[in-house]
């Protein structure tokens, strides 16, 4: 029996990928693992519940959303712009990181991870999340409430939250426009 | 002469119709079924020895699930019921003097249990299963008002209803009553077993299963001559049928009903909508005998002899067209992950859609709304949950959803009509871009 493929072609972290033919059924981390070599997207419970595997999706209206990838297959994806970890923080002419995120500084600022293994899932809730305080500001008291909510899903063994959500809370009080009083 | 007798003719028919009709209003129709013997109080003592047969029935027939909102407090009222003329609330069911029923005696339960009458000649909507409870034994009234009566009070004030029944029309159910109320007796059939006669007594009574699962009629009365076949829409989901035949056609044997009762889990699917608060908060917390009775008398034919549970359809040979593969490659991309490729399910993560109700029932309505709107995290018996499922409807176009659904029912319902984007689009708004 020969494996079923079907033809593939999306955006990755600003790159055109594709067309390549990809089995039908291949979750979309194995996909960004096995062909892509991106390894930063962490694959854990493989059921969609401890959110390690997700990965901005950027819609077509340029709002981004959480995708997770173990539980989609890489077809899911087709035609659609991703951003993994590792096309978060800016990168010099030689492919080398200049800047992290503001999310990132934040999280190493806060000591927030300890054995790292959900933060790329953490990094990239936390900037939708951010993101969307762009668009929708948030009452200064409701702040810490939101963040519960929106970071709520994804799961730290190490039970890093509070200093997740204090890192979070920290960037979305220094970012203009997303905490009204 | 004859245009005279013509005239006392139709002037007498009137009179009588309309003496007739106020005595329909004034109740006069209605007389109380209450058992004799009920006027007088419970003793301590029985009060006592009938509590933990009241919280059984009060269980079966899930009082608290209707008159309790999520969040609570337990038995306080509160919980909209819909109808296409307003909304009903439920009532304030602990025993506050005030806003509950703590003044009601013994005989005043007796007759709303039976008559569906409250003290004041109040008429209760058919909202309260009435209808269903009538047929319940004065001992088993008498456990429940004392189980009712030993809950705390709460002194929260009911919640008024809306549209219609703002206005004075609870007289008017007295019509409603007289062609939509018989006069029902515990279910009776020669050589029942004690276990089939339990199972009749709470399915048919308390447990008021046809409530939901009988499809009532233009007056939204409860249409016994069509028991359990289901139909009617309720909460935007269609209601399954429940009959023996159609039980057994879906695969259910007495012994995987009582435990889809239990459990809310099932080969079949998990309880998801109204079905999850009745499996949640009454069958799952019953007592094992009581379900398994009740699985019994609904696994039981027309015969008398216990169904036993059929092979699922097979794939239809049109889940193989290729019209139909786009359906197919779309469930492998959205759905495969969590379902598995052969529709098996992951036992606590997500059901089974081989072999599920949802893909299985002719009409679409049950498996367009769950992929469009998902389904939120729900727990179950013995600590088991099924973690939340995503809604498509921003994710997926209405063609591809149609497509979905089309190759899902040939592969694992047997239902080969294909469904159209507009039938998806009518049960919710859905992303208008195609991505594929």
């Amino acid at each position: 029996m020969s494996i079923e493929k079907r033809s593939l072609t999306l955006t990755i972290n600003g790159q055109k990928v594709g067309p390549v033919d990809t089995p039908v059924g291949m979750p979309m981390i194995d996909f960004l693992h096995d062909y892509l070599d991106l390894t930063g997207t962490r694959f854990g419970c493989g059921q969609g519940i401890c959110h390690a595997c997700t990965v901005m999706e950027i819609q077509p209206d340029g709002v981004p959303i959480e995708t997770r990838t173990c539980i989609f297959d890489a077809h899911f994806f087709n035609g659609k712009t991703l951003i993994t970890i590792e096309g978060q923080a800016k990168r010099d002419a030689q492919g080398e990181v200049s800047a992290l995120t503001p999310i990132q500084q934040a999280f190493i600022e806060h000591f927030s991870f300890q054995c790292g293994y959900c933060t790329p899932g953490f990094v990239t809730a936390a900037t939708v999340f951010v993101e969307s305080l762009k668009r929708q500001p948030v009452k200064r008291a409701d702040l810490q409430s939101r963040i519960e909510t929106a970071l709520n899903d994804h799961i730290c063994r190490c039970t890093g939250y509070v200093r997740y959500y204090q890192a979070v809370q920290d960037v979305a009080l220094k970012t203009p426009g997303c905490v009204i009083d | 002469m004859k245009r005279t007798r013509l005239r006392n003719g139709l002037v007498g028919f009137l009179v009588v119709a309309v003496v007739l009709a106020l005595a329909v209003l004034l109740g006069l129709f209605r007389p109380s079924t209450v058992a004799p013997g009920v006027q007088e109080p419970l003793t301590d003592a029985q009060t006592r020895e009938l509590l933990p047969r009241g919280r059984e029935l009060a269980l079966a027939g899930n009082c608290m699930g209707c008159h309790s909102l999520p969040q609570g407090p337990g038995g306080a009222g509160g919980v909209p019921i819909d109808t296409p003329f307003g909304t009903l609330y439920s009532s304030n069911i602990t025993p506050d003097k005030t806003y509950g029923i703590g003044k009601y005696t013994r005989e005043d339960f007796h007759r709303v249990l039976r008559d569906g009458i409250a003290p004041g000649n109040r008429n209760l909507y058919p909202g309260m299963p009435f209808v269903f409870t009538h047929i319940t034994r004065p001992e088993d009234i008498d456990a429940l008002y004392a189980y009712i009566m030993s809950l705390p009070s709460v002194a929260e004030p009911n919640v008024a209803n809306t549209g219609v029944f703002r206005l004075p029309v609870r007289p008017f159910m007295n019509f409603w009553a007289l062609i939509n109320f018989p006069d029902r007796q515990p279910p009776a059939r020669e050589g029942a077993s004690e276990q089939w006669l339990r199972g009749a007594y709470l399915v048919e009574g308390l447990g008021h299963c046809g409530a939901c699962h009988t499809p009532r009629n233009v007056t939204m009365g409860v249409s016994f001559a069509r028991s359990l076949e289901g139909g009617d829409v309720v909460d935007g989901l269609v209601v399954p049928d429940i009959t023996a035949n159609t039980l057994a056609k879906r695969g259910f044997s007495t012994a995987s009903l009582s435990e889809y009762l239990r459990s809310g889990i099932s080969a079949q699917g998990t309880a998801f909508g109204s079905m999850y608060t009745v499996t949640h908060f009454s069958t799952s917390a019953m007592q094992a005998t009581d379900v398994e009775a009740i699985a019994s008398y609904l696994m039981t034919g027309k015969d008398g002899q216990l169904l036993t549970p059929a092979k699922g359809p097979e794939p239809l040979p049109s889940a193989s067209d290729t019209a139909l593969q786009r359906g197919r490659l779309s469930y492998m991309s959205a759905c495969a992950g969590c379902h598995g490729t052969e529709g098996e399910g992951i036992p606590n993560v997500a059901p089974p859609m081989n072999g599920n109700i949802a893909v299985i029932m002719a009409s679409p309505v049950n498996l367009l709304t769950v992929i469009l709107q998902g389904v939120p995290t729900q727990t179950f018996t013995g600590n088991q949950r099924m973690y939340a499922m995503p809604g498509f409807a921003d994710r997926m176009s209405a063609e591809e959803v149609a497509g979905l659904a089309s190759w899902m029912r040939a592969q694992w319902g047997g239902q080969g009509k294909i469904i159209t984007a507009e039938q998806v689009e009518a049960i919710a708004p859905v992303k208008k871009t195609k991505t594929d």
